[in-house]
């Protein structure tokens, strides 16, 4: 009775199920997900803050990164984040927040995700989110230069 | 002489009778209101049974998360109590086994069923279908027993229950059943459609989905943004040559209830068969197969505190439905069926049955009442919304979707509750469940929402934490989501530009 | 032993307000001995409510009383035997449990 009632199931499955689809989580992950270091936002229209809005709901995961540059030494005075999305995304983006603080810009943009991934020992299905958060801090540095650009040019 | 010390001798020996029983019943009756140093009350303990009793701790983390355990008490931002924290910070004063709210999973077994099942476990193990022997015999009454009481909740003749190894096996056996004696070329006229709904259970779906190589038509009817049928449509998909109908009674995800009694109606005056899946619905909703009219209903023991492992099919006698078994045997079961039935289960089945009529006002009293609270507490949390008709619901299932905060992060939260998003069945593989997107949800929504089950054990204190920690988490998650500031600013996320993958 | 108890106590066959209450306390000392919370709450709300209609019953005189009685009597047994199960498989305390 049991046996013809597990093979069934078995037969039953959808065929989309992936065993490694699994949800779980370094205690690192859970420190981070748990206490998030630097949530909050900067004021947007501020000359001297960078924002790096990146991700999609579609998919799942979107990070807001914005930075404050200090304009004589070029040095991250403060960061702040937000980001939607599942309990290692949020741990990556607030790694990342802890890792900038107090760097200059050049550092920060040597930021490898791989960096993240590693610190968090994220699992290969969410290494995208350490990506993301890499994205997301090129994405910031790139709105702060744009924007000196802008006032420079003026 | 001798007379007298016989009558003091006999009067002495009566007083010593009856003072030994106001004795004797005075100790029964401190033995009822013990006051005797091995009980300990406070700690619901008794010590005498200290030298056999097993003790097992259970584990939070999931198998696969148990290689990644660090301590998490060593980090220093632990000592924070933030909203999140709770849910895996061990607070020494209070236990850690999560509250359990995921009751169309399964329920727990009911303390008197398991009673009445013990007796099989331990002396009377004889087979029922042995019928030379007393063994054979007592066990066979009591099966036939349970049978009757499992009949009277539906308004069904005992004769009619057919045990199967759960509502799985149930639905695979109506379904494929039927289609095995229509497809089959000794029946007259070949019908080959069946419809169902896309919000039935997975089993259902992918028995029908099988048929398909089989050259069987299925229409998967759909449900309006409710969850309700639409009985014009399903009208309209009938034709001659439709053999079964399958609608479930009581949603497992979103806990709407169908219109059995008009489904019934319309399919008994077009001659054709109605199955409908009552897993959840059994016990919980007044259901009469003769008023319905239904010709097949599958039963789950453990949806109703009874034992998992067994379940049953009703199958209608007048006027008569035709069926294929599934699987062939001695014979059992009036041949639909067959395979040694197992008394324990069998029984602990008819006893949950029975204790669901016995307890039914009660605990809709007590259901209702628990899950008006938590529904009305949830809906007051801003961009909240219940999934399903607000009207035709069982109250033991509730669905809530809650926007801007992302799902999975959102059961991470609750670890400290057991809930379940969408159903079990399909949970493992991060998919959104697919009886929400048929609702017409989007996906973003789907994926973040909730189901809560609230169950005959389910206490007020339980609702009260959940209700606590929801709004508390929610908040906290959702003071961290971009998506829910901008929100706030009045953006419509539509309108912007994503930079996505 | 309990029909001795009940012939001791009920010597005519009449309920007493005294019966009903001690059986009462003993429903609700045995029950204690739950060690799963959600068994306990359940168990207490239902004798609870059991013992208001005995009780209401009691007061109108009515003739299920004495059958109601005997009926909790018997319970009363099932309910010593599962508790018994429950003291040998002990397990964690939940969430809203005190330790």
């Amino acid at each position: 009775m049991l046996s013809l009632r597990t093979t069934s199931r078995i037969l039953l499955k959808p065929k989309t199920y992936i065993p490694a689809l699994t949800r779980s989580y370094h205690a690192k992950v859970i420190d981070h997900y748990t206490n998030p270091r630097n949530v909050g936002s900067l004021n947007q229209k501020d000359i001297n803050v960078g924002t790096g809005l990146v991700g999609a709901p579609a998919c799942g995961d979107v990070m807001k990164l914005q930075i404050k540059v200090n304009e004589d030494t070029g040095v991250i005075e403060d960061v702040k984040f937000k980001t939607f999305g599942c309990g290692s995304a949020i741990a990556s983006s607030s790694y990342v927040t802890e890792m900038v603080k107090g760097k200059s810009l050049d550092d920060v943009g040597k930021i490898k995700n791989t960096d993240i991934a590693k610190e968090l020992s994220l699992p290969p299905i969410k290494l995208h989110c350490s990506m993301l958060a890499e994205d997301a801090i090129k994405a910031a540095i790139k709105d702060y230069k744009s924007k000196r650009k802008a006032t420079v040019l003026h | 002489m001798l007379g007298k010390a016989i009558i003091k001798k006999a009067i002495g020996f009566e007083s010593a009778k009856l003072s030994l029983r106001i004795v004797c019943s005075s100790n029964t009756l401190k033995a009822y209101q013990s006051t005797s140093s091995d009980v300990d009350y406070k700690h619901h303990i008794d010590h005498r049974f200290d030298d056999s009793r097993m003790v097992t701790h259970t584990k939070l983390q999931k198998p696969s998360e148990a290689n990644n355990e660090e301590n998490l008490e060593s980090s220093p931002s632990q000592n924070i109590a933030t909203a999140l924290s709770h849910a895996y910070r061990a607070d020494p004063t209070r236990g850690t086994r999560p509250i359990y709210l995921d009751v169309q999973a399964t329920t727990p077994l009911d303390p008197r069923v398991l009673d009445k099942m013990m007796n099989y476990y331990t002396g009377l193990y004889g087979n029922p279908h042995s019928n030379t022997h007393s063994y054979g015999w007592e066990t066979n009454t009591e099966i036939e027993h349970a049978r009757e009481q499992i009949a009277n909740i539906i308004g069904a003749n005992p004769k009619e229950i057919i045990f199967t190894s759960g509502a799985t096996e149930s639905n695979n056996l109506a379904i494929k059943g039927i289609a095995k004696f229509y497809g089959s070329s000794s029946s007259g006229i070949k019908k080959n459609h069946i419809i169902t709904t896309n919000t039935e259970h997975k089993c259902v779906l992918e028995a029908s989905k099988s048929l398909k190589d089989e050259g069987f038509e299925i229409t998967y009817l759909k449900v309006d943004s409710n969850g309700l049928v639409d009985l014009k449509e399903l009208e309209n998909h009938i034709s001659e040559k439709t053999c079964l109908v399958s609608i479930m009674g009581v949603n497992n995800e979103i806990g709407v209830v169908q219109n059995l009694k008009a489904i019934g109606e319309l399919c008994r005056s077009k001659k054709v068969y109605f199955h409908s899946d009552c897993a959840q619905a059994y016990g919980k909703i007044p259901i009469n197969v003769e008023d319905m009219k239904i010709d097949l209903m599958s039963i789950s023991s453990h949806k109703i505190y009874g034992p998992k492992g067994i379940g049953a099919l009703y199958v209608r006698r007048r006027p008569r439905v035709r069926l294929h078994p599934i699987i062939s045997g001695g014979g059992q079961e009036r041949n639909l069926r067959s395979g040694t039935l197992s008394p324990p289960l069998v029984v602990g089945f008819g006893e949950a049955a029975r204790l669901m009529a016995v307890e039914r006002e009660a605990d809709i009293e007590h259901i209702t009442k628990l899950s008006k609270k938590l529904v009305d507490s949830l809906l007051k949390i801003e961009e909240t919304s219940l999934n399903g008709d607000p009207n035709h619901r069982y109250h033991g299932c509730v669905n809530v979707s809650f926007a801007f905060v992302e799902g999975e992060s959102l059961l991470m939260a609750l670890r400290d509750v057991a809930l379940s998003s969408g159903s079990a069945c399909t949970s493992a593989s991060l998919e959104p469940s697919y009886v929400l997107s048929a609702l017409g949800k989007d996906e973003a929504l789907a994926h973040s929402s909730i189901r809560f089950g609230i169950g005959r054990f389910t206490t007020e204190e339980e609702i009260d934490y959940v209700i606590k920690a929801i709004t508390e988490r929610v908040e906290f998650l959702r003071e961290m989501s971009p998506l829910w500031e901008l929100h706030k600013e009045g953006v419509d996320l539509n309108t912007i530009e994503w930079s996505g993958h | 032993m309990n029909t001795a108890v009940k012939s001791a106590l009920n010597t005519s066959k009449q309920l007493s307000q005294q019966s009903i209450s001690s059986l009462n306390a003993s429903y609700m000392n045995n029950i204690q001995l739950f060690t799963n919370y959600n068994f306990r709450e359940y168990f207490k709300r239902k004798y609870q409510r059991e013992f208001e209609k005995l009780n209401k019953e009691f007061a109108t005189n009515d003739s299920n009383a004495i059958n109601h009685y005997e009926q909790l009597t018997e319970e009363l047994r099932l309910i010593k035997r599962q508790t018994i199960i429950n003291q040998l498989y002990k397990f964690d305390e939940l969430i809203v449990e005190q330790k």
